[in-house]
C-alpha cells in the first residue's frame, strides 16, 4: 500500500507540474491547455488512482478520506451561502434573482422529468423509489453552473457586456435551487431508513443546524485581530462540525452549510475578509474533492450510463438555453439579451459536482449512476462548452 | 448590547458545545456513520482545541498543553462519566481520524528534519553523540534499577519469577529512553526557539529516534531470552535484521523522498498545500506496509530538502504554514488517548517511573553536555526537551504486551500511565527550559 501511496504522490506532483506549466503558457496544446486549467485533470487523476483505475487509492483509503469530503461539503456550502447577504440581494433587485432562479428551476424541472421518464426505458424493473431518487439527484446536479467556466467565457471577445453580466449573475445564484431541493429531498426521503426524526422535524433540524453554524461562526469570529490562519482554522472547524452533524442526522450537509453561510453573511461585520480568506483557500480542498470524485467514478457504470450521460449533457444544455431564455425574457423582461444565453451556462462543476459526490456517497442501489453521469458531463462540458458558447454568443443573433 | 471579544467567543463555544452534545444525544443508540462522526469531532477539535491553545498561551503554557487538555476533558475519562457515557472524542472517531493523525506525525517529522542544519550537526556532532550516549547509558540502567527496587519494595510482581522481573525492569528502563519528537518539535516551533540548546535538543531528538528503535529491538531480544517466552517469535538475528531494515530502509527512502521534494521545490512550486497533504498521507502509509519508520523517513526527507536544495526552505515553510490544523488534531487525539484508567491502577509505579526518568534524563543530559563543554544553560536545561512521551513509547508498550505475555500487560499499564504524566509535564517543562535559557523568541 505504501508504494501505491508513493505513486499517488508522484502523480499529484506530475499534475501540479503540468498545471503550473499550462498556466505559465509553456505547454501550447489547445484545447489540452484549457482543459488543464479546469478541474478535469484532478478528476482524471482521481479516476486513475481509484479502485476502478490502477487501484492506488483502495476502497479503505477512500473511506478514510470521507471526513475530508464531508468537510468539503461544509466549506463549499458555507462559502456559497455567504454570497447571500441581504444588502447585496437588494442591490441587484428581485427580478435579477428571479431570472437566475427561473433558469435553474426550469433546468432542474426539464432534466428531472426527462430522467424520470427515460429511466424505465434504460433500466426496466427499476424500483419507483430509486427512480425518484435518481431523477431528483440528477436534476439537482444539473441546476447549477460552474462560475470558472463562465469567467473564462466572459473574457472572450464578442460576448456583450450585458450578456457577460447576466451570465456571471446567473452562475452565482443558480446553485441555490438545487441546494434547497437537496435539503428538502434529504429531509423528506429518509435515504436509508435510519433517520432520527420525522420528515418535518428533519427539515426543522436542518434549519436550526444551519442557523447555529452561522451564529456560532459569527460569535467565534468577532471583529478584531485574528490572523488569517486563525480565522481559517475557526471557520474550518465550524464548517466541519456542522457538516458532520448534518451527515450524522442524515440531513444534507450542503443545505445546512449554505444556510449557515447566509446567516453568517447577514450577521458578521467580518464577512468580506472571511469570504476572501475562504475563497483563497478553497482551491486545495476543491482539488482533493475532485480527486475523490474521480476515484468514485465507476468504469462498469459507463456502460450503463453510456446512453444516459450524453443525453443528459444535451438535455441539460437545451434546458439551460430554455431556462435562461425564460428567465431573461419572462422574468427580467429584457428583449435585448442574446436568445442563446443559456449556452454560456452549461459549464458544470463546483456545487454540481459536490451534490453528485454527496448523492453518490448516499446512493445505495444507485451507486455509480450519479458520479459516472456527472463526471462524464463535467468533462464533456469542459471540452465542448466553451467553443459552443463562444460560437453562439459571439455572434449577435437574436 | 455589544459583546466583548471574549464574551462573544465564550457564547460561540457554548453554541458549539450545545450542538455537539445535542447531536450525540440524538444519535445515541442508533448506528452512526463513522466518517460523519469523525468529521463532527474534527470540527469540534479544531475550534475548541485552538481556543484552549490560546488560553494556554495566555497563562504562559505551551498551546499543545491546551490541545492535550481538551483531549483529556472530552475524551473518555473526565466529562463522559458525568454525561452518562456520552463522549465527544469517542474512540471510534479517533480511529476514523487516524489518517490525519498519521499525516500530522509525518509533517512534524519533516519539519524537524528541516530544522536541522548540516553545518550545526557537523559542528556539534560530539555533543549530540555524548548526550545520546548519556541517555542510553544513564537513563536506561538508572530507571531499570529504580524499577527493580520498587518491585522489590512491593514484594515482587505476583507469579513472576526473578529473571522475568529483571527483564521487565530492563524493558521499562529502555522505554524510558524514548521520547516524543512531536512534542519537542511543536514547542520549538511555537516559541520560534533558536539557540545552542534548541539545536542540541533537535539534533538529539532526531538521532535518538534511530538509537531508540535499535535499542528497544535488541533489549526485547534479550528479554525474550530471559523469560523464555520467545516461542513463535523471531530470534536475535532475525530481530537484528529487521531493525537494520527499519533503520537503513527508512534512511534510503527518506533520501529518495527528499530528492523528489527538492526537485518539486525547484521546478514546480505550485499546489504546495496539496503537496503537503499528499506527502503526509504517503508518510502515514509507509510505517505499516514495509515496517519502516514513517517518522524517520520524513525526518531524513526534511533534512535533505533543507540542506541540499536551494529552494527547500520554501517547502519547509509551506509545511509549517499549512500544518497547524493537523498539529491540533494530533495532540488533541493524543490527549484523548491518555489512559487515566491505567494511571488510577498503577499510579505508584507510574509516578516512580516518571520521576526517576526525569531525574536520570537530567543526569544523562548533564553528563553528555558537560563532557563536551556545552554552556551552563545547555547542561542544566536541555533535559527539559526530552520529557514528553507519546506515540513511540505507546507503540513499545503494545509490543511488550504482545511479546512478553507473562509481564507485558502489567508493563503496558505502567508505561501507559507514566506516558500520561510525562506528556502533561513535558511541554510545560520544555517551555520553561527554553524561556530560562533565553531561546524562546515569542510567547505565542
Amino acid at each position: 500500500m505504501s508504494l501505491q501511496l508513493l505513486i499517488l504522490f508522484l502523480v499529484i506532483v506530475l499534475v501540479a507540474l503540468l498545471g503550473s506549466r499550462a498556466r505559465r503558457g509553456r505547454v501550447r496544446m489547445w484545447p489540452l491547455q484549457r482543459l488543464l486549467q479546469t478541474g478535469t485533470p484532478f478528476v482524471f487523476v482521481g479516476f486513475l488512482m481509484g479502485p476502478q483505475g490502477f487501484g492506488l487509492v483502495p476502497g479503505g483509503l477512500l473511506d478514510q478520506l470521507r471526513p475530508i469530503v464531508i468537510l468539503g461539503f461544509g466549506w463549499i456550502g458555507f462559502l456559497y451561502g455567504s454570497h447571500f447577504e441581504w444588502r447585496r440581494i437588494r442591490r441587484f433587485g428581485a427580478r435579477m434573482y428571479g431570472g437566475g432562479i427561473t433558469e435553474s428551476v426550469v433546468t432542474m424541472g426539464v432534466v428531472g422529468l426527462a430522467v424520470y421518464w427515460v429511466l424505465p426505458l434504460l433500466y426496466p424493473g427499476m424500483q419507483e423509489a430509486l427512480r425518484e431518487h435518481v431523477a431528483v439527484g440528477l436534476a439537482a446536479c444539473a441546476g447549477g453552473t460552474a462560475p470558472a467556466g463562465v469567467f473564462a467565457l466572459t473574457r472572450q471577445r464578442g460576448v456583450s457586456a450585458r450578456d457577460s453580466e447576466l451570465l456571471r449573475f446567473f452562475s452565482a445564484v443558480d446553485d441555490l435551487p438545487p441546494v434547497l431541493l437537496l435539503g428538502v429531498f434529504f429531509a423528506l426521503w429518509d435515504v436509508d431508513g435510519g433517520g432520527v426524526a420525522s420528515a418535518p422535524e428533519r427539515l426543522a433540524m436542518s434549519v436550526v443546524l444551519g442557523t447555529l453554524l452561522g451564529l456560532g461562526s459569527h460569535l467565534l469570529l468577532p471583529s478584531g485581530r485574528d490572523s488569517a490562519s486563525h480565522a481559517f482554522l475557526l471557520i474550518l472547524g465550524m464548517g466541519s462540525l456542522c457538516a458532520g452533524a448534518a451527515e450524522m442526522l442524515l440531513l444534507s450537509p450542503l443545505f445546512v452549510a449554505v444556510l449557515g453561510g447566509m446567516v453568517f453573511a447577514n450577521l458578521s461585520p467580518r464577512k468580506e475578509d472571511i469570504y476572501g480568506l475562504m475563497e483563497r483557500r478553497e482551491h486545495t480542498l476543491y482539488a482533493v474533492f475532485l480527486i475523490v470524485a474521480g476515484a468514485l467514478f465507476r468504469w462498469e457504470a459507463v456502460r450503463v450510463v453510456l446512453l444516459l450521460a450524453p443525453g443528459y449533457v444535451i438535455l441539460r444544455g437545451a434546458a439551460k438555453v430554455a431556462g435562461a431564455w425564460l428567465g431573461t425574457r419572462g422574468v427580467l423582461r429584457e428583449g435585448s439579451v442574446h436568445g442563446m444565453l443559456g449556452t454560456g451556462l452549461v459549464f458544470q462543476g463546483g456545487m454540481g459536482l459536490a451534490i453528485a459526490v454527496h448523492l453518490e456517497l448516499n446512493a445505495g442501489a444507485a451507486a455509480g449512476l450519479f458520479m459516472t453521469t456527472v463526471v462524464l458531463a463535467v468533462v464533456l462540458n469542459d471540452l465542448i462548452g466553451l467553443p459552443i458558447a463562444v460560437q453562439a454568443l459571439g455572434r449577435r443573433r437574436r | 448590547m455589544r459583546l466583548s471579544r471574549v464574551g462573544s467567543r465564550l457564547l460561540g463555544v457554548v453554541v458549539l458545545l450545545a450542538t455537539a452534545f445535542t447531536v450525540r444525544v440524538l444519535t445515541a443508540g442508533t448506528p452512526v456513520d463513522g466518517a460523519a462522526d469523525a468529521t463532527m469531532v474534527l470540527g469540534f477539535v479544531l475550534v475548541i482545541s485552538y481556543l484552549a491553545g490560546r488560553v494556554a498561551i495566555r497563562v504562559n503554557l505551551p498551546s499543545i498543553t491546551g490541545y492535550l487538555a481538551v483531549g483529556v476533558l472530552f475524551g473518555p475519562w473526565v466529562l463522559a462519566p458525568v454525561f452518562s457515557g456520552i463522549t465527544i472524542l469517542s474512540h471510534e472517531a479517533a480511529v476514523s481520524l487516524q489518517l490525519l493523525d498519521g499525516a500530522a506525525l509525518g509533517l512534524i517529522a519533516l519539519t524537524a528534519g528541516g530544522e536541522l542544519k548540516l553545518s550545526m550537526v557537523r559542528e556539534r556532532r560530539r555533543s549530540i553523540a555524548w548526550v545520546v550516549g548519556g541517555h542510553v547509558l544513564v537513563v536506561a540502567p538508572g530507571v531499570a534499577g529504580v524499577m527493580m527496587g520498587l518491585f522489590y519494595l512491593m514484594g515482587g510482581l505476583p507469579d513472576v519469577p526473578t529473571a522475568s522481573m529483571v527483564a521487565a525492569a530492563g524493558m521499562l528502563g529502555v522505554t524510558a529512553v524514548a521520547k516524543s519528537p512531536a512534542t519537542t518539535i511543536a514547542v520549538i516551533q511555537e516559541y520560534k526557539a533558536k539557540g545552542p540548546m534548541t539545536d542540541l535538543v533537535l539534533a538529539v531528538t532526531v538521532a535518538k529516534d534511530v538509537v531508540v528503535v535499535t535499542l528497544f529491538t535488541v533489549a526485547l531480544a534479550f528479554a525474550l531470552m530471559a523469560v523464555e517466552a520467545g516461542g513463535g517469535g523471531a530470534g536475535v538475528p532475525a530481530l537484528a535484521l529487521r531493525t537494520a531494515w527499519e533503520v537503513l530502509g527508512s534512511l534510503a527512502l527518506g533520501l529518495a523522498l527528499g530528492w523528489i521534494l527538492a526537485q518539486y521545490a525547484r521546478w514546480v512550486r505550485a499546489e504546495m498545500p496539496l503537496l503537503v497533504l499528499a506527502l503526509a498521507f504517503v508518510s502515514g502509509g509507509l510505517n505499516e506496509a514495509y515496517h519502516l519508520s514513517g517518522l524517520l523517513v520524513c525526518m531524513v526527507a526534511g533534512f535533505y530538502v533543507e540542506n541540499f536544495s536551494e529552494h527547500g526552505h520554501t517547502l519547509i515553510q509551506a509545511v509549517e504554514k499549512h500544518a497547524q490544523p493537523l498539529y491540533i488534531i494530533f495532540f488533541t487525539i493524543a490527549g484523548a488517548a491518555l489512559d487515566f484508567g491505567a494511571l488510577a491502577v498503577a499510579w505508584p509505579v507510574a509516578v516512580g517511573l516518571a520521576l526517576s526518568r526525569m531525574a536520570f534524563t537530567f543526569l544523562g543530559t548533564w553528563f553528555g553536555a558537560r563532557a563536551t563543554g556545552e554552556p551552563q544553560a545547555v547542561r542544566g536545561l536541555a533535559w527539559t526537551g526530552f520529557i514528553g512521551q507519546a506515540g513511540v513509547t505507546l507503540g513499545f508498550a503494545a509490543v511488550l504486551a504482545d511479546r512478553l505475555p507473562a509481564v507485558g500487560p502489567t508493563l503496558r499499564t505502567v508505561i501507559v500511565a507514566a506516558v500520561a504524566l510525562n506528556q502533561i509535564a513535558g511541554p510545560i517543562l520544555f517551555r520553561w527550559g527554553l524561556t530560562r535559557a533565553g531561546e524562546a523568541q515569542t510567547t505565542a
